[in-house]
């Protein structure tokens, strides 16, 4: 059911599908983006293994598009790191919870945020 | 009716907490643990910290308006070899500059002077020749980061985390994960030594989504800190006692109807708290009793740094009573330089506004150390941002969130010690920074609190303290 809520989001935030394909990553995408990641912090507190790994595995797909982007930029080496990072911290994320390992879950959870917040540094146009 | 009578009307009144913990379904609250109707029957009861704690009490010193602390701890050589010249590009890559002062030439006071005290060899300034004494039970954090650019966002978010309004605050957090010590005194008590509330506002103390019996209690300044306080004239003891007793009848029939209404249960509290402040809250503020040598030391004996001085003073008292937190706000050297805010003239802002800091908090070290609470109390030297190397208005700075200096001392800290830095000239921080929320997590770890299990369920969102972010920075701890 999670899945389903997360999925409809996405489809409606991301304009039908049709920017992320381009490797266009906008302000709705990051809300969206931001909003995931604080659901999945909460959902890994309260071990919610299911909707944890539904999170996980969208933020990881989701990175993938960021790369993506980044890649495109042709001058941003950092943002692809950045991005590479992020979805290999998703990855690891998915496999603790699936795991039943929420602690270690929760601090790489946490990683990430401070991964977006460095990479947010650099690229988000205002704070 | 006694704590006694009062618990067996709550379990058997409409409130129904006894039946309803055995369903274990309370609507409005959700599913209940046995532990959590007990919280709902006294919120402020002790509760066991995750681990053991290094720490009982905070003093959280928010130097309000934003210190330079270039001028202060951060001693660099090449600003003062730069001084009015443009600044490097190279320093500028990464940071988005929305200050109101724009980016102008280097500056440097030319009457700064830096010496290094201590085994530590911590640096020091000319304007902190009292606090330079205490160099080695510092550790500094010099790669401090936050986010905002106006004092009343980054002020939130130091206090509470996060730039929007309605997160509780780090000491209302703390009163929700552990109690009260005293319950006869508030466990999170707001001092400020401004003639009125600091301009930022109760917001930073506020319990935001925790229940409101969290938020801290404001004391103001001066010889009556607590309004009301005594009896009014004309009114028997047992008259006030018996209007106090319908009152709370009256508050717990309504909220046996209203289980959900945290706002009425903290106001039942806080004229339970409030009746038994009226025994214990005058002792506890009141400073007539202090020797003359305290008096001398925290700087009561000056105008210049009287108000600040008996704040702090206060704050020792609130301390030595097991206050969990006292978040300690200071006002204005006068009636023209109300905070440490120096777009201009930073020479005379900052003498002035260091003097009104510099003895006081050098004697709250010494006092704290010589009464042995310093082994279990954590002082903290906190501000919403630092300022810029570039100068603003000819000889001011403007805000600078990208790299300052802050410091902690007292319990489990790794004394004489510094973490982080900033560039050659202090704009930003370098290497591992320290964000308001690693600062949380550090303090709350002292108090035996895992930042990442500090946790409330509000909207269906399990919040915490350090919103999704927070390091324990490991290097500060001994």
């Amino acid at each position: 059911m999670v899945s389903k809520i997360i999925k409809i989001a996405l489809y409606l935030a991301l304009g039908f599908g049709a920017l992320t394909a381009q490797g266009e990553v906008d302000e709705d995408f990051m809300t969206t983006m931001e909003d995931l990641n604080k659901s999945l912090s909460s959902n890994i507190s309260v071990k919610d293994g299911k909707a944890a790994t539904a999170e996980a595995t969208e933020m990881e797909k989701m990175f993938v598009e960021v790369e993506a982007f980044f890649v495109k930029k042709t001058d941003a080496a950092d943002g692809v790191k950045w991005s590479q990072d992020s979805r290999e911290l998703s990855a690891a994320i998915l496999k603790s919870v699936v795991a039943g390992d929420f602690d270690t879950a929760q601090q790489q959870a946490t990683s990430l945020s401070k991964t977006c917040k460095a990479c947010h540094k650099i690229y988000k146009k205002k704070d | 009716m006694n704590d006694k009578s009062r618990r067996e009307f709550l379990l058997k009144s409409g409130m129904g907490l006894g039946g309803a913990a055995l369903s274990g379904f309370i609507p409005g609250f959700g599913y209940l643990t046995a532990a959590s109707a007990a919280e709902l029957i006294d919120p402020l009861a002790p509760k066991a910290p995750h681990f053991p704690a290094k720490v009982k009490t905070v003093i959280w010193l928010h130097q309000n308006g934003a210190p330079s602390t270039l001028d202060l701890y951060d001693y660099k050589p090449e600003l003062v070899k730069l001084a009015g010249k443009p600044i490097p590009e190279s320093f500028l890559k990464g940071i988005k500059t929305s200050t109101q002062g724009g980016i102008t030439k280097l500056f440097n006071s030319p009457k700064r002077q830096f010496k290094q005290y201590g085994e530590s060899g911590a640096w020091f300034s000319d304007l902190l020749p009292n606090l330079a004494q205490h160099a080695d039970k510092m550790a500094f954090i010099k790669s401090s980061v936050t986010v905002g650019a106006t004092h009343d966002i980054s002020i939130l978010k130091l206090n509470t985390g996060d730039v929007n309004p309605g997160r509780p605050s780090l000491g209302a957090w703390i009163n929700y994960a552990l109690g009260s010590a005293n319950k006869d005194l508030p466990s999170y008590v707001v001092l400020y030594s401004g003639d009125r509330e600091p301009s930022a506002g109760s917001v930073n103390w506020s319990a935001g989504f925790l229940p409101a019996v969290y938020q801290g209690v404001a004391f103001r300044p001066g010889a009556s800190p607590i309004l009301h306080l005594d009896r009014p004239g004309g009114l028997a003891a047992s008259e006030q006692k018996n209007a106090l007793a319908l009152l709370k009848n009256l508050n717990l029939k309504r909220a046996a109807y209203y289980p959900e209404d945290t706002e009425l249960q903290a106001r039942i509290r806080a004229y339970e708290l409030a009746e038994r402040m009226q025994a214990t809250a005058p002792e506890a503020v009141d400073l007539s009793k202090e020797s003359e040598a305290t008096r001398e030391a925290y700087g009561l004996n000056d105008e210049a740094t009287k108000a600040y001085g008996e704040v702090l003073l206060r704050a020792r008292r609130l301390t030595e009573r097991g206050v969990r937190f006292i978040q300690v706000v200071n006002g204005g050297a006068d009636n023209e330089i109300t905070s440490w805010d120096a777009h201009n003239s930073l020479e005379e802002n900052h003498s002035k506004m260091a003097k009104l800091v510099d003895k006081p908090i050098a004697a709250l070290l010494a006092d704290l150390k010589e009464r042995g609470l310093l082994e279990t109390t954590l002082v903290v030297w906190a501000s919403e941002f630092g300022r810029t190397p570039w100068g603003e208005s000819g000889d001011g700075r403007d805000h600078n969130p990208w790299g300052y200096t802050q410091w902690v001392a007292g319990a489990g800290i790794k004394a004489g010690t510094t973490f982080g830095q900033t560039d050659e000239i202090g704009v930003q921080s370098q290497g591992q920074t320290v964000d308001t929320y690693d600062l949380h997590a550090t303090v709350l770890q002292l108090l035996g609190l895992n930042h990442l299990k500090t946790t409330f369920l509000h909207d269906g969102r399990s919040e915490r303290p350090t919103v999704v972010y927070g390091e324990v920075i490991k290097d500060l701890l001994a």
